[in-house]
């Protein structure tokens, strides 16, 4: 088991041509620490995520990682993806299988029977994707993660695509995956209830160009967290307090985007 | 204001046509039914369409005789090396094209210029360059199906999401498994619907070829016949041009059912 990345970024700034999405980045997600990030629509939250993992480069500024990784750490970064990101025409197995390419094939083949057992989909290696649910499609995403045991989990709102329902049960999930490996997690959501339940530190970030607004801190075991606790509702209610007039003001922005 | 009281007319179902195998032979049989009928009756002159019946004659005497064999193994022959060569070098500049920017530009401009030439014009330049033997007749071939290979495979490759080879980058794949097993089994569907059409093209071409100074072949075969009257030996290698069009139809639906049976 590593004892995790710390992830630090310094001045990040991201610009699409003349269009500034990003600016004034300063942040540290410290080892083993849930990071989230919250923020109104088209704030560059994604976008930030893919500069953390090396998907984007900055326009200026830098992110560095520094710690130690375990041996069997085949991939320090790793993403879980929105749309699950499955390849159709490999099983469920084949899809975990595809990120251990660096392993013997007996390894191979345990290690993929190893996270299907931790994500309950023992029974569905042979499955082929379109045969699964949302929630399962998930699942798969998230064993293939863990699968190459890694030190950093940068995930991109991985429950927005799910219902309501297995959205809570994944939530607990997650909680739990998290408690157990120890990673550093940065998450991507827009939704302030799964942000309370699972952040360790709340970056705000405000619309277009993203800036840091605010960070907020909860102190406490994730395990010990319940969606009905009054600390964590006031929370939430805060951040809802700092990103509201963002919000609004990003939606009308689209409404009078050209088309 | 006007007052409505009444069931609910159905107005879905439909735009979902389904495959009936026995309305396809039906139909076929049928056609050669009334065809038979039609010459039997002395509708149809049988100098001009001979009846199905003397070119299923015609064809036995062939196949006893060897001659058609001696023909089908030479277009055959010809068939599969020019196809061959056609879809390996197409799906090779397709999956260029459709991958680096370096090649962008420069490999569309190049295919978009050539692929509307008709190749059978080009039949007399390849006899030039490559001789009237083998090598103008696989040239043609190979040609021919290059360019919608090229279409097919770009087309393919540009379908891909790009959200699964940015997964695979993020998992730290090399370029070539990238390649090999995401861009390329993504790319297949729009690959093997270029064969369809390949395939029919390399026939096509074929024949205009190999009626072009060949002694064996099909085309060969079929323009000898024309050429002494003897329509009831054309149509005989027509039907041989049409089982082979379908054959090859087969082993492609084949290929489809075994390499995307994921669908």
């Amino acid at each position: 088991m590593s004892d995790g990345l710390r992830l630090v970024l310094h001045g990040v700034r991201h610009a699409y041509r003349d269009l500034t999405a990003l600016q004034d980045i300063d942040l540290i997600a410290e080892p083993g620490e849930v990071l989230v990030l919250v923020g109104p629509s088209g704030c560059g939250k994604s976008t930030l995520l893919g500069i953390m993992g090396g998907l984007l480069s900055p326009t200026t500024g830098s992110v560095r990682i520094d710690g130690t990784i375990a041996d069997d750490c085949l991939n320090p970064l790793t993403y879980v993806f929105q749309d699950f990101a499955l390849l159709p025409w490999r099983t469920v197995a084949g899809n975990v299988a595809l990120v251990l390419d660096k392993l013997p094939r007996s390894e191979r083949a345990a290690r993929v029977a190893e996270v299907l057992a931790l994500t309950g989909l023992s029974e569905f290696g042979r499955a082929w994707p379109r045969q699964l649910s949302g929630g399962m499609r998930q699942r798969v995403g998230i064993a293939r993660a863990l699968a190459v045991r890694p030190a950093c989990l940068l995930m991109d709102e991985p429950l927005s695509a799910l219902d309501a329902q297995t959205r809570d049960l994944l939530l607990e999930e997650f909680v739990g995956l998290i408690e157990r490996a120890r990673t550093t997690t940065v998450y991507v959501t827009h939704n302030l209830a799964e942000a309370v339940r699972l952040g360790q530190q709340i970056v705000v970030l405000s619309r277009r160009p993203g800036r840091i607004r605010e960070v907020v801190r909860i102190d406490r075991p994730l395990a010990g967290r319940s969606a009905t606790d009054r600390d964590l509702l006031r929370i939430e209610s805060e951040l809802w307090r700092l990103i509201r007039d963002d919000a609004a003001a990003a939606e009308r922005e689209m409404e009078h985007a050209p088309h | 204001m006007r007052r409505i009281d009444g069931p609910v007319a159905f107005r879905g179902g439909g735009f979902a046509p389904v495959e009936r195998l026995w309305a396809a032979a039906a139909t076929l049989i049928g056609l050669l039914a009334l065809w038979q009928l039609g010459c039997s009756a002395g509708v149809i002159p049988t100098l001009f369409l001979p009846a199905p019946e003397n070119i299923a004659i015609e064809l036995w005497h062939l196949m006893i005789s060897g001659e058609l064999w001696k023909h089908l193994s030479a277009s055959l022959v010809r068939l599969a090396i020019g196809w061959s060569l056609g879809t390996v070098f197409g799906i090779g500049l397709g999956l260029a094209v459709g991958l680096w920017s370096a090649l962008r530009s420069p490999g569309m401009a190049v295919v978009s210029a050539l692929f509307p030439i008709p190749k059978i014009a080009l039949v007399p330049l390849f006899i030039i360059w490559f001789g009237i033997g083998e090598g103008s007749k696989i040239a043609t071939l190979g040609f021919g199906v290059f360019f919608p290979t090229v279409i097919a495979t770009t087309s393919g490759v540009d379908n891909v999401p790009r959200s699964l080879i940015r997964m695979g980058q993020s998992f730290g794949l090399s370029t070539g498994a990238i390649v090999r097993r995401i861009v390329l089994p993504g790319a297949l569907p729009a690959i093997l619907s270029g064969f369809r059409v390949t395939t029919s093209i390399a026939i096509v071409l074929l024949v205009a070829a190999e009626m072009i100074g060949a002694e064996r072949g099909i085309g060969a075969f079929v323009l000898s016949a024309g050429n002494l009257y003897d329509t009831d030996a054309l149509m005989a290698g027509i039907v041989v041009l049409s089982v082979l069009g379908l054959l090859l139809a087969w082993v492609i639906g084949l290929l489809e059912r075994r390499l995307l049976g994921w669908r």
